[in-house]
């Protein structure tokens, strides 16, 4: 966040006034402190320049000195009191005390030496021109000169002081004094001035020519440079400061001033941040506030703070929602708060009591509250302690949800499940989800459980009742001997996984209704068959009374008219031939019945067994599967051929087959079992019939085959008569016998050929 | 032999007609025969025969048909039935619905004979109460409703005045539909009357 937005603008200014007065108090510390340096450098440059003048002024006073001796020199040579020795002693003296007088000499006029002290001191001077022309002057004009600073073997630079020994109007010569320079500022520099300054004579070009130094730190700015001996002399006397260290206190001063300063910054910045975080923590913290504010606002639970007393510290506007209450209203209440109704006020007292008390349950308090308008409302309100910041135990608070709705939904939702649960229960179908690939029973109706005795519905088990593969189908419970119509269909189940859905409808009612009613139709169809051949008969015999009510009612007339004697030949002639007409056509209405009735002769070609067998199979399918007949067949007799009436021997095949279908209706459908073999043996074929039906009770076993014997309520008594007939017809034989396990067989032998197979169906071929 | 035939024969063969032809020739009867019971309707009168003889058993309408069409069309003469084996019951329905009599083939020809002249007599009988009978009915018809009403009312031995009150009408009207009703009916009294409307049944 910008530091810019953290300040209002009051606070702002607020915040420059510290900063400003800082960047003031240094500012003023700083020209204080120039301005005392400025002042304090002023009075050393003063001090300098009076003590460079008082300096050059001792030191001219010293060298007036030298000059006026040697001024009385020169008055004591022009009297002529002086002669060298005098000079000599009077040159001593003046070294012995001076040592910056390096030597003294006399000069003549042209500037040769004539006495030096010490000896010969004064021939260097020859070769410096530029001293030798002011002592020649001097000598000369009889002035007294002083020669710029030249360099004096052994002494460094060196200056000559020239006074003229005049005598009248002439002048005799000079007497000279070598000055050093070094050792003039090494004896007449006082220790005072020395310790302070650098103090050097500078000759006209600029040159340092001598110099007194006591310090090394002498590049100073601060310097002084006198003329040495008034305007246009050609010597300068320079003092230069020392540098001087800034005294302790002056620096401890600044130190102080920036450390102040620096001090003054630091906590400045330091406040600074400070107020920043402060402000930065009190903004979280607003935030803060304002979203538990906002989150427990927008909570749709109910929260109530009340202390240890029960009375109400805090409610959050879903509470107040709730009850329809002003949080005014019920801040700082005791029991009883004016949601409570009136008829679970007791109820509620005991539940705050228990809350009281610290007892607050996992799963809360179901409670009934009511809304100012006296609507009711159920919640579920949980309780905890309230702790506060300091860990102390301050009183509880209780969250409550209205579970009115919910409550409803749960109810509507359990009235729902009831109705389904009835709805299914109550369906005659078996109903039963299964999981696909564990086939675990997830869910099953009471007709299923019922049905299949299943123990209890909620344990994992296995459907395996229904574990069929076919979508529709019907299918014999082979334990409770039930027929069952069974609907499979795959679906989602409520976790989404693939289940099978089966329906299962006991039909075994209408199954037994549908063969009752099958039974119905056959006997239906029997007395059709029947009354058609009552009707065929009744026709028969109107035919025949045609011709016969004919042949009567002629002859009865012929009769007549005999009586009467009315008849003639021709007439009679003609009723005769009437009457024989219509004889003859009874007579061929006979014999039309007699052809119709006829039975016609066995046709013998050569026929395959197997192929025989598969016509009576092929018949046989209708009633096998409408009697639930299972068929099991041992054919290995199927390639021999035989010479016979084919369809008489299917015939044959297929009325055994029937019968034996027949024979097994009263036996339950699981053990229905019809077996057909075909097998050679010794020159003989044998089919075999056999089922599991009750079998032949010994005394119908030699009645079986005799003309209209039958135990079938719609039988003829013809079938098995007219095998046999076949049969032996084919010189065969057809015997009956009891069946290992249960039920009659009948097995029909017939001789084999003499011929090889192949070769008869060869010829049958061709 | 009679130009005018007496006896209707109605029979799908051939030689059952002609035999019978000849039946009733040898005793003295012409008998108009017809192959159909169609053909028989076609005919110009069915009503002028004395009997008919029908077959139960025809191709195209039946015996009991053919008669229920000519009673329906008016007067119908006395019917004898030939029956097959096994007709019996249908031959009893139709004795039901007023045949005379049927006859089971074969038969005995003389008694056939025999039955038809019965039947002969028999419908000069019943021709006589039938147009008797037609000629009350259209008498019947004559009267208006009213007349029907005052009939019913005094045959049913109401006095004059019971029969006002109950028609809401005054004595003498009723007196004069009584007049008018025994006029209309070509009766002297209500006695009489009475005794025609018995024949109706």
């Amino acid at each position: 966040m910008k530091r810019s937005s953290l300040f209002p603008a009051p606070a702002r200014w607020l915040w420059a006034m510290p900063n400003l007065s800082l960047i003031c108090f240094m500012a003023v510390g700083v020209a204080l402190l120039w301005f005392i340096r400025t002042s304090e450098r002023e009075v050393q440059h003063d001090t300098l320049v009076e003590d460079v003048l008082w300096q050059e002024r001792a030191l001219q006073t010293q060298l007036k000195t030298r000059q006026n001796q040697l001024d009385t020199m020169a008055r004591d040579y022009a009297s002529g009191q002086l002669k060298e020795q005098g000079f000599h002693e009077a040159a001593a003296t003046m070294l012995r005390g001076n040592s910056e007088v390096l030597a003294v000499a006399f000069t003549n006029e042209y500037g040769d030496s004539v006495w030096s002290h010490p000896h010969d001191a004064i021939n260097t001077i020859e070769f410096v021109p530029a001293a030798l022309e002011p002592i020649q002057r001097a000598a000369r004009i009889g002035l007294p000169a002083e020669t710029p600073p030249f360099d004096y073997p052994g002494s460094g630079s060196v200056i000559a002081l020239a006074e003229p020994v005049v005598s009248g109007n002439r002048t005799l010569g000079a007497f000279v004094a070598i000055i050093s320079l070094h050792n003039l500022l090494h004896d007449y520099v006082p220790w005072w001035i020395a310790r302070r300054y650098q103090v050097s004579f500078i000759d006209i070009d600029g040159q340092r020519v001598a110099n007194r130094q006591e310090q090394d730190n002498v590049d100073s700015p601060l310097t002084h440079e006198v003329e040495f001996g008034g305007l246009g002399s050609s010597l300068h006397l320079r003092a230069t400061t020392y540098r001087t260290g800034w005294p302790f206190w002056k620096h401890a001063l600044y130190w102080v001033l920036g450390g102040l300063s620096a001090l003054m910054m630091w906590s400045l910045w330091t406040l600074k941040r400070h107020m920043h975080e402060r402000l930065m923590a009190e903004r979280a913290l607003t935030r803060e506030m304002g979203m538990r504010r906002a989150m427990e606002d927008s909570l749709v639970s109910g929260i109530c703070a009340m202390d240890t007393t029960g009375r109400t510290l805090h409610v959050n506007r879903a509470f107040c929602r709730m009850v329809d209450l002003g949080a005014e209203h019920l801040l700082g209440r005791l029991p009883p708060q004016p949601y409570w109704p009136p008829e679970a006020a007791l109820r509620c007292e005991q539940v705050f009591a228990a809350i009281l008390r610290g007892e607050c349950p996992v799963n809360g308090f179901s409670l009934r509250f009511q809304r100012s308008n006296g609507e009711r409302f159920d919640v579920r309100l949980y309780a905890s302690p309230l702790i506060d910041g300091e860990g102390r135990h301050a009183g509880w608070v209780s969250s409550m949800y209205d579970i009115t709705e919910l409550r409803r939904e749960r109810e509507a939702l359990k009235a729902s499940h009831e109705r389904f649960v009835t709805v299914l229960n109550g369906l005659d179908a078996a109903v039963a989800v299964v999981d696909r690939e564990s086939n675990e029973l997830l869910l099953s109706n009471l007709a299923f459980r019922e049905a299949f005795q299943l123990g209890q519905p909620e344990g994992p088990c296995c459907a395996l009742p229904l574990r069929t593969t076919d979508a529709y189908g019907e299918w014999l419970d082979p334990v409770g001997g039930r027929w069952y119509q069974h609907h499979r269909r795959s679906t989602s189940w409520v976790d989404q996984s693939q289940v099978w859905l089966y329906i299962a409808t006991d039909v075994t009612e209408r199954k037994q209704a549908g063969e009752w009613e099958r039974q119905q139709t056959e006997k239906l169809q029997q007395t059709a068959r029947l009354v058609a051949m009552g009707e065929i008969a009744s026709s028969l015999a109107h035919e025949l009374n045609q011709p016969l009510a004919a042949i009567s009612s002629y002859s009865t007339a012929c009769r007549n008219l005999v009586e009467a004697g009315l008849i003639g030949e021709a007439e009679l002639d003609s009723a005769l031939d009437k009457i024989s007409e219509q004889a003859r056509r009874a007579g061929a209405i006979i014999r039309g019945i007699r052809e119709f009735v006829q039975r016609r002769e066995p046709k013998r070609s050569a026929c395959r067994v197997g192929d025989m067998v598969d016509t009576a199979l092929a018949l046989l399918t209708a009633p096998l599967n409408r009697n639930y007949v299972c068929l099991i067949t041992q054919r290995e007799a199927d390639e021999v051929v035989l010479d016979a009436d084919r369809v008489m021997l299917e015939q044959v095949l297929f009325n055994l087959c029937k019968n034996a279908i027949e024979a097994m209706a009263d036996i339950p459908p699981g053990r229905r079992e019809l077996t057909l073999e075909t097998r050679c043996r010794e020159g003989w074929l044998d089919i075999i019939v056999s089922d599991r039906g009750p079998g032949i009770a010994p005394d119908h076993l030699e009645k079986l085959f005799m003309p209209f014997f039958t135990t079938k309520a719609e039988g003829m008594g013809m079938g098995l008569n007219i095998c046999r007939t076949i049969v032996e017809h084919h010189q065969g034989r057809l015997r009956v016998e009891a069946n290992e396990g249960g039920g009659s067989r009948f097995v029909v032998s017939l001789p084999l050929m003499k011929k090889t197979l192949t070769e008869k169906v060869e010829t049958h071929a061709v | 032999m009679q130009s005018d035939p007496r006896i209707a024969l109605v029979d799908d063969d051939a030689a059952v007609r002609d035999s019978l032809k000849w039946l009733f020739a040898s005793r003295g009867h012409s008998v108009a025969t017809f192959d159909s019971a169609a053909t028989l309707l076609a005919d110009r009168d069915p009503s002028r025969f004395g009997c008919l003889v029908l077959d139960l058993r025809m191709p195209g309408m039946g015996g009991i048909e053919l008669f229920q069409n000519l009673t329906v069309r008016g007067y119908c003469p006395p019917t004898v039935f030939l029956t097959g084996h096994g007709d019996v019951p249908q031959a009893v329905a139709a004795l039901k619905l007023g045949a005379v009599d049927f006859v089971e083939k074969p038969f005995d020809d003389n008694a056939l004979v025999s039955l038809v002249e019965r039947c002969l007599t028999l419908d000069v009988e019943r021709r006589g109460s039938y147009e008797r009978q037609c000629r009350i009915k259209e008498r019947l018809a004559d009267l208006t409703p009213r007349e029907q009403e005052v009939m019913k009312l005094f045959l049913d031995g109401k006095l004059n005045k019971q029969i006002a009150d109950e028609l809401d009408i005054s004595m003498k009207t009723v007196e004069v539909h009584r007049a008018r009703v025994l006029e209309k009916m070509g009766v002297k009294s209500a006695v009489e009357l009475a005794n025609l409307l018995k024949e109706l049944g």
